[in-house]
């Protein structure tokens, strides 16, 4: 018995750990970095007529943005890079402008782009625009909760059935994140 | 002493699946043998388990990191994770493994089979942490636009049971021992995530930049026994009559292919438990994709965009809550051995065609495992050197290869004090220098009164 006591205590005791810190783990820093589409449309004549079919040359659109709501991500928040891609064929110039808006549709932030007219040499105007949101420079930003995106058309004759503005947009939202 | 402490309670505590035990398989001297081979040469006729103290066994192991890669001090920790994550594949696992026998008590003759009677609890706990998974999360997505996300790599089964047992293990001829062990189950505590299928990737998209996929998901999560105010004293409570039950079969075979050789057999927890107290089950299943939100610039009413893409996606992705009852399939363990006496013979009268053990000195040999588990079988193999010191002290060695590593020094020592018997099995005791940079760790001891 003292025999075999001893060999389990020789093996508990010959057992040996490295130094672990556990209270390292306690906290983790991660900076992942997510990226994803968030709109996109395609404008035609339809568009740009109302009810009664008088032209309107601004329209908007409102889409809700709730990704902020919750406190880690607007907390953890770096920046964002939204990149905006088009391609035009009316014949029409347009500026077209993000406005990112809080919960009283306050602009937190805009950022207006031109598109060049479509014409007999280019039947269609292609090109894109990143935008950064830099939580540094702007705090107020993790504040936007919807997007809206007002198109001006210039006022002009040249007709607009059968043209298209396609714009496309995604964000890369860069985020640091303390997990307890 | 203190860092080992806060390494077995860190263990313990990450709440569990029975694991390769090389050692313990087909060491007859063993009082507990049976237990990893119900059909084994058993040459005992009388046992009592010394209740509380008997076949303790614990398992810790980690397929694709140790805890000192994670854990060493004095260097940046979201280093070290960063580091880990990205040298772990896609089918590495935590599997914790503990099993404690409450009681055990056979008996039998020269003239009857060998029966056996027990009561033992087991927790076990298997995690898969796969690789691409865990670095969507650290990285995010950003940069693997072109990867498929499996979702099917992840699975976890976390379960304490008890289990109730009667075995018979008789020899059929003198060639032939067979054994069985029917068994209730007792199901405590089950979480499990298991079965998972979908995938999660993005291509090149049509109306926007990209386009995103959740193809073919199916999710579950399902719980039994589980809930907020659960203590110790509630699953103690919950040992017996909880209303979870489940039958289970072990079978073992020892063939004696020659005077110098015997094959054997077993396989273990062939199967299952029908947990239906304190359910809940969680659902996710469907396909769906998303390539932003298609802004119409409507002049007649206003679209609440965001209220049809949580619509579309929970139409698409259908989500289910209940309290139906389950089925938990126990892990499935195959044993097969082949074990060749060489040695002097014992000083026998007669050979003993029953025991090979008491007719060598020693033995070598190789033994098999598979398990099945979720994701990926257990596999292994081994190879051992058991010798016979004399009727009071026998010695098993074997270096295994197994999931976990590629060679493992493991050593099991029984001895025989009159009639009480002390076994102590270890398993990688290379890693005992430093359990912190381990990738497993096994012990287990018994105390058992035989004759």
């Amino acid at each position: 018995m003292k025999v075999f006591n001893l060999l389990l205590f020789f093996l508990f005791l010959s057992a040996c750990s490295s130094k672990l810190d556990f209270d390292q783990a306690k906290q983790l820093n991660i900076q992942p970095v997510f990226e994803g589409d968030i709109l996109y449309f395609d404008l035609h004549d339809v568009n740009l007529t109302d009810q009664s079919g008088s032209f309107r040359n601004i329209i908007r659109d409102t889409v809700d943005f709730p990704v902020f709501d919750d406190g880690k991500v607007r907390d953890g928040f770096v920046k964002a890079d939204i990149e905006v891609s088009y391609n035009n064929t009316f014949n029409r110039h347009f500026t077209t402008t993000y406005y990112f808006i809080d919960e009283n549709d306050q602009p937190v932030a805009d950022r207006p782009f031109d598109i060049a007219a479509a014409d007999s040499n280019h039947s269609k105007i292609t090109g894109d625009a990143i935008f950064t949101f830099d939580k540094t420079v702007n705090p107020n930003f993790v504040n936007f909760r919807k997007i809206v995106v007002e198109v001006i058309v210039s006022p002009d004759t040249l007709p607009v059935e059968n043209k298209t503005l396609h714009i496309q947009t995604k964000g890369t939202f860069y985020i640091n994140l303390t997990l307890d | 002493m203190k860092q080992l402490f806060i390494l077995f309670i860190f263990l313990t505590s990450l709440s569990l699946h029975a694991q390769f035990n090389a050692v313990e398989y087909d060491f007859t001297a063993n009082a507990g043998v049976l237990q990893t081979n119900p059909g084994a040469a058993y040459p005992y006729k009388k046992l009592f388990g010394v209740p509380l103290l008997n076949n303790v066994n614990l398992f810790a192991g980690n397929t694709g990191f140790t805890l000192y890669e994670v854990l060493a001090p004095g260097s940046n920790f979201e280093q070290k994770v960063q580091k880990t994550v990205n040298q772990l594949s896609d089918s590495d696992y935590v599997l914790l493994h503990y099993r404690h026998d409450l009681f055990s008590y056979g008996w039998g003759s020269n003239f009857e089979a060998f029966k056996y009677i027990g009561l033992y609890w087991e927790l076990n706990h298997i995690t898969y942490t796969p690789a691409s998974l865990l670095k969507l999360g650290l990285y995010g997505n950003a940069n693997y636009m072109n990867k498929t996300f499996d979702i099917s790599n992840f699975a976890s089964k976390t379960e304490l049971i008890q289990a109730l047992y009667f075995g018979l293990n008789t020899n059929l001829n003198p060639k032939i021992s067979i054994g069985g062990r029917i068994k209730l189950y007792f199901g405590v505590a089950n979480a499990q995530s298991v079965g998972n299928t979908g995938k999660l990737y993005t291509t090149k998209g049509q109306n926007n930049f990209y386009l995103h996929h959740l193809d073919n998901v199916n999710i579950q999560m399902q719980t039994s026994g589980y809930h907020d105010n659960a203590d110790t004293g509630y699953y103690i409570n919950k040992l017996f009559f909880n209303g979870n039950f489940g039958p289970g079969i072990d079978l073992g075979l020892t063939y004696k292919l020659n005077n110098k050789t015997t094959w054997s057999a077993a396989l273990l927890d062939l199967g299952f438990i029908y947990y239906n107290k304190d359910i809940n089950n969680y659902y996710a299943s469907g396909n769906y994709q998303y390539e932003g939100v298609d802004l119409q610039f409507s002049n007649q009413s206003f679209i609440d965009y965001w209220k049809n893409l949580k619509n579309e996606f929970q139409e698409k992705i259908k989500n289910e809550e209940n309290h139906t009852g389950y089925i938990s399939w126990r892990p499935t363990q195959f044993y097969t051995s082949i074990k060749y006496g060489i040695g002097n013979l014992s000083h026998q009268k007669c050979e003993n065609f029953l025991n090979p053990i008491l007719n060598y000195t020693d033995f070598i040999g190789l033994t098999g495992f598979l398990q099945f588990q979720p994701v990926k079988p257990h596999l292994g193999i081994s190879g051992f050197y058991e010798k016979r010191w004399s009727k009071h002290l026998y010695t098993k060695f074997n270096i295994t290869a197994d999931n976990f590593s590629y060679y493992a020094l493991g050593g099991g020592l029984v001895l025989n004090l009159g009639h009480l018997q002390m076994s102590l099995i270890a398993d990688n005791l290379l890693g005992l220098s430093d359990i912190a940079k381990s990738h497993k760790q096994t012990l287990q001891f018994g105390l058992n009164f035989i004759r």
